[in-house]
């Protein structure tokens, strides 16, 4: 029983792939760790003088401030205890307090703010996956004809210019010549967020404009991927036969996507692990209030526990949503399991 | 031999004009500065001249001219590409060829480095590192960038010399005493050229990509002027949601033209070797 459990390729696939995981998130939280103790002088000095020219003027807070750092940094310890017990602090999910906001915890700023930016990169992730996804298997479909070549070289344009840039176009053309649209923000500047139909609204004529760079420059990515996988099945023996059999295009087209789509969903997963770093710039260019604004000013005003805090969390799920597609792909496909387990 | 591959390279119309944008950029970055003599950091006129005689391109929110900012930022970026396509690549093309010809613990350990690499996020690297240095140019940025994003041409670079290693000429040179660097050096990397070729290009744009992201986040470029720099400032003064287009869309727009040229310049090597 015991021997046949660990002759089970999924389980030690797992295991391994966990091990490499765990080995990368250590890594990462010893950089997070060592950075701020690399600087030569004293870093807290640093940023306290940075709150004073920041007219930070009230003499509690600085003086919170101060004891906050000297505490949750603890640097007249020995090195090493200070690492492990920034790692307990971790593990236990303290990440400390803001510099910025203080007395706020970083835990309660990560979860006003993260709603925000999943509210607004997840659904256009999404339909850019499953609008992208057609569109390749079209491009597919006609390859080397004219709309082929059209849709190439739309998707290739879309994918190169970042979602910032697609940002900085769409406020130019749609909020300041074309006063149709806010030009940032998340919702009025007088509204409290609450689950009102106007203040629904005015979130959504906020939301577009990003929604729509981030979808453009997503679109381009899923299209392309999906075209050469696409393009690469066509030739496979089953698509030949149901062409010797007569199917129809439509269906055909319906097989093809069928087909080509699993490596793609295993990246949909990757893609919405990533969206939350990946979507820092484009929160900044619209100042919506997301995770990447906060993170933003945060770096502008050297407020380390705020941005370790952002780093844990974001490359948290990053490689947690990365060993979850290994798991699907390997639970969907045999051979990668028996890759790692030799035969 | 010269003239046959500038002939070959005009027949693949994706080539040719991919080439001949890029060269027009790399020209505007080395000579434009030398012709158009106005100092792009010093305040040289009013705040927002729009775009007329004496600036052509106007004025940023310091009054500093735009035209002046936008030669010397091609030329910024350009550098910057150069370092950080320049390290990435040598690091990748080592690494990866010595996992795949040393193999055993070497290639382990040079694999498990490299995935490492690619799952955490190399921006998240970069502004990690680029956020406790305080004052930044060129080479810091171009340097951060070159050592972060090496990765996955690496695991490309040892896939392709795994699929030449059991050549036969491999065996024969092996056989008659050859070692293993000069094998790297004599049999492996002459044929791979058009890859490495290909991953210069790409790593060259993805560079001057990484480095405007790193600056609008505002942990990019201080010191010098680069494409990135000038989008940053145009964000910072709220220049878009102004109207104050003539900061904006210049930068942009080249930013998108080094990708566009030089994608389609890496995507069309392949077309060229085979046409050999």
């Amino acid at each position: 029983m015991n021997s046949s459990l660990l002759r089970n390729p999924f389980l030690i696939f797992a295991l391994k792939r966990a091990s490499v995981m765990a080995l990368t998130f250590f890594i990462v939280l010893f950089l997070i760790f060592l950075l701020p103790r690399m600087i030569p002088g004293n870093p807290l000095w640093v940023i306290i003088g940075n709150l004073m020219q920041q007219a930070v003027t009230d003499p509690e807070q600085l003086k919170g401030v101060e004891k906050m750092l000297l505490e949750s940094f603890g640097f007249h310890k020995p090195l090493y205890i200070q690492f492990i017990e920034f790692l307990g602090n971790v593990f236990k999910g303290d990440l400390g307090m803001s510099v910025l906001f203080y007395p706020t915890r970083v835990t309660t700023l990560i979860a006003t703010y993260l709603p925000w930016t999943i509210a607004l990169v997840t659904p256009a992730v999404a339909l850019a996956w499953f609008v992208g996804n057609n569109i390749g298997v079209m491009a597919a479909m006609n390859r080397n004809r004219f709309i082929d070549k059209v849709l190439l070289t739309v998707l290739v344009v879309l994918q190169g210019t970042p979602s910032y840039i697609f940002g900085m176009y769409l406020i130019m053309l749609l909020a300041v010549y074309l006063p149709v649209f806010p030009t940032g923000g998340s919702y009025p500047p007088g509204m409290v967020p609450r689950l009102s139909p106007d203040f629904i609204l005015a979130y959504l004529r906020h939301y577009i404009l990003p929604f729509i760079a981030i979808f453009l420059t997503s679109l381009g990515g899923w299209g392309l991927s999906m075209r050469s996988i696409a393009v690469q099945e066509l030739s496979s023996d089953y698509m030949d036969y149901l062409r010797v059999i007569g199917v129809s295009q439509r269906r055909v087209s319906r097989y093809l996507f069928k087909c080509s789509a699993l490596p793609q969903i295993v990246g949909l997963a990757i893609v919405l692990g990533w969206s939350v770093a990946g979507s820092v710039i484009t929160e900044i260019v619209f100042s919506y209030q997301g995770i990447g604004l906060i993170l933003w000013r945060g770096v502008q005003s050297l407020d380390y526990p705020l941005i370790q805090g952002i780093f844990i969390i974001i490359i948290g799920t990053l490689l947690l949503a990365n060993y979850i597609s290994e798991l699907l792909f390997a639970y969907i496909d045999p051979r990668i399991r028996y890759a790692y387990v030799g035969r | 031999m010269v003239e046959s591959l500038i002939l070959r390279i005009f027949r693949i119309k994706k080539m040719a004009i991919g080439l001949a944008i890029f060269l027009a950029i790399v020209i505007i970055g080395i000579v434009g500065p030398l012709i158009y003599n106005v100092p792009p950091t010093k305040t040289i006129g009013r705040r927002y001249t729009p775009p007329g005689d004496a600036h052509p391109f106007g004025t940023d929110a310091l009054g500093r001219d735009v035209l002046a900012q936008i030669l010397w930022g091609i030329r910024g970026s350009l550098y910057i590409g150069v370092i950080a396509a320049g390290i990435a690549l040598s690091l990748a093309l080592f690494l990866g060829t010595m996992a795949a010809v040393f193999g055993g613990l070497v290639d382990r350990i040079i694999m498990t480095a490299s995935e490492i690499m690619l799952l955490i996020p190399s921006i998240l690297l970069m502004m990690l590192l680029a956020a406790y240095l305080p004052e930044r140019s060129l080479w810091i940025v171009g340097v951060v960038i070159g050592v972060t994003s090496w990765a996955g041409w690496c695991r490309g670079f040892r896939s392709r010399t795994l699929s030449i290693l059991s050549s036969d000429f491999i065996s024969m040179a092996t056989l008659s005493g050859a070692s293993k660097v000069s094998i790297i050096l004599r049999d492996i990397v002459p044929i791979i050229i058009p890859y490495i070729l290909a991953a210069f290009a790409m790593l060259f744009s993805n560079s001057i990509m990484a480095e405007v992201g790193l600056t609008l986040i505002g942990v990019g470029m201080t010191k010098d002027v680069t494409l990135g720099l000038m989008l940053y400032i145009a964000q910072l003064y709220a220049n878009i949601s102004q109207g104050i287009w003539w900061t904006v869309i210049p930068p942009a727009i080249i930013i998108t033209m080094i990708f566009l040229s030089l994608y389609s310049i890496a995507t069309s090597i392949d077309e060229l070797v085979r046409s050999w």
